[in-house]
């Protein structure tokens, strides 16, 4: 586990509602690529969670709960552009604020590290969907035309 | 409705190609390359077709939640993705799918497997008396008749004669408490773009109709909208039209589609 970014989790709670505005600004226009799930009422929710799945990586730096979260997108249905949107905003939002102060070298590289361990369980995620799906189909075919 | 199995994998399939549309993957390159023909003709239809999807964890909510339903019968349900009505129902609900596609149902029951309440039959949509009369599915039902059903998404696919006599056969089958929730497709359809799409789905062996607003509650009477009255999408989800100007005129009444919960008149 790598060190704690208290300071940085810090902005990140005082801005909660901020950042989260700023997420949502940037994955409406991709509101209609996302699956069905994602229904516009749904996406401010969804968006609170991912800042504070960001505040809690910051406070405990776990990357294998960050790919693991990122799978779980997938589930709630986050498409391609709505996965690029946010973490180009995640990453956005932290070098604002890292640009602003004398940050540790870890520091700068928190968001980042959070940034792509979460794209990579987005893409393993989807990648297992994929699989699962394709494997259903198959069966499903055979059975029907067992019938 | 789609008239032709999607278990031919040689032919397009309006079903694989709606999925695809909706950025599924149970679809072949010959579906796809039939989508990329419509969404030509009609670029903003994928998002058209998330708008009316997305109301089906709304619907869910509504009918069992706020209206107390306990019992929910779905028609052409498609694949039930977790994004379907048993996903956000409340619990001890009893949700019957039903497609007439031998595929969706294959593979509803198996991504069903072992969900509680959850039933999936093949029955086509365009015939509700025979199918609600059937003895597993009275056996399900046990009785009930205050019963939500469900036709969402489906319009497009059947004729004048085929909604008149859904709406009959529920009309006298159900409960005085019963409600319909259906989803109207409206679309103009002496467009030449209109005429595109028509030709194209004909191709494929499902012809669409499409009809104005007046000529649906035509249609459904006795039924009647309850309070809530006929929503548009972007009423039903407080989102503004996702279409261009240019685009609004194939739609003669400026929406992309209304959803509406058919009771009994009083």
């Amino acid at each position: 586990m790598s060190p704690q970014h208290s300071k940085l989790a810090e902005v990140v709670a005082e801005n909660q509602s901020k950042i989260a505005d700023n997420l949502f600004a940037a994955v409406q226009p991709s509101l209609y690529t996302n699956k069905m799930h994602v229904a516009p009422r749904r996406l401010k929710q969804l968006l609170e969670e991912e800042v504070n799945a960001l505040h809690t990586y910051l406070l405990q730096p776990d990357t294998a709960k960050v790919v693991e979260h990122g799978r779980q997108l997938v589930e709630s249905g986050f498409g391609h552009q709505t996965m690029i949107n946010l973490t180009v905003t995640l990453r956005s939002v932290g070098w604002q604020w890292l640009s602003q102060q004398n940050p540790t070298a870890s520091e700068v590289m928190a968001i980042e590290t959070y940034t792509s361990a979460l794209m990579e369980g987005y893409l393993t995620g989807f990648e297992a969907l994929l699989q699962r799906e394709q494997q259903l189909t198959h069966e499903a075919y055979r059975r029907a035309q067992d019938r | 409705m789609p008239t032709r199995t999607i278990v031919d994998a040689t032919i397009p399939s309006a079903g694989r190609v709606y999925d695809y549309l909706l950025g599924g993957h149970h679809n072949f390159e010959i579906d796809r390359r039939a989508a990329d023909r419509v969404r030509t003709l009609i670029p903003f239809l994928p998002k058209l077709m998330r708008l009316f999807r997305w109301c089906l964890q709304d619907l869910a909510y509504e009918l069992t939640y706020v209206r107390g339903y306990d019992a929910i019968v779905d028609f052409a349900s498609g694949l039930p993705t977790s994004d379907h009505l048993h996903s956000a129902v409340a619990p001890g609900t009893t949700v019957i799918y039903s497609d007439r596609d031998p595929v969706s149902v294959e593979y509803g029951l198996e991504i069903l497997e072992n969900t509680p309440n959850v039933h999936y039959f093949q029955a086509d949509c365009r015939y509700p008396l025979e199918y609600l009369s059937r003895p597993e599915v009275q056996s399900i039902l046990n009785g009930k008749r205050k019963i939500a059903y469900v036709y969402w998404g489906i319009s497009m696919y059947l004729t004048d004669a085929e909604i008149k006599n859904i709406s009959k056969e529920l009309y006298d089958y159900a409960d005085d408490d019963a409600c319909m929730a259906f989803y109207l497709q409206p679309y103009d359809p002496e467009s030449a773009v209109g005429q595109q799409v028509m030709e194209l789905y004909s191709k494929m062996g499902d012809p669409l109709q499409f009809r104005n607003l007046p000529s649906f509650k035509e249609l459904f009477k006795p039924w009647v909208a309850d309070n809530l009255g006929y929503r548009t999408m972007e009423e039903w989800h407080g989102v503004e039209s996702p279409l261009a100007p240019e685009e609004m005129h194939f739609f003669p009444d400026k929406t992309v589609g209304y959803g509406v919960y058919l009771v009994k008149g009083k």
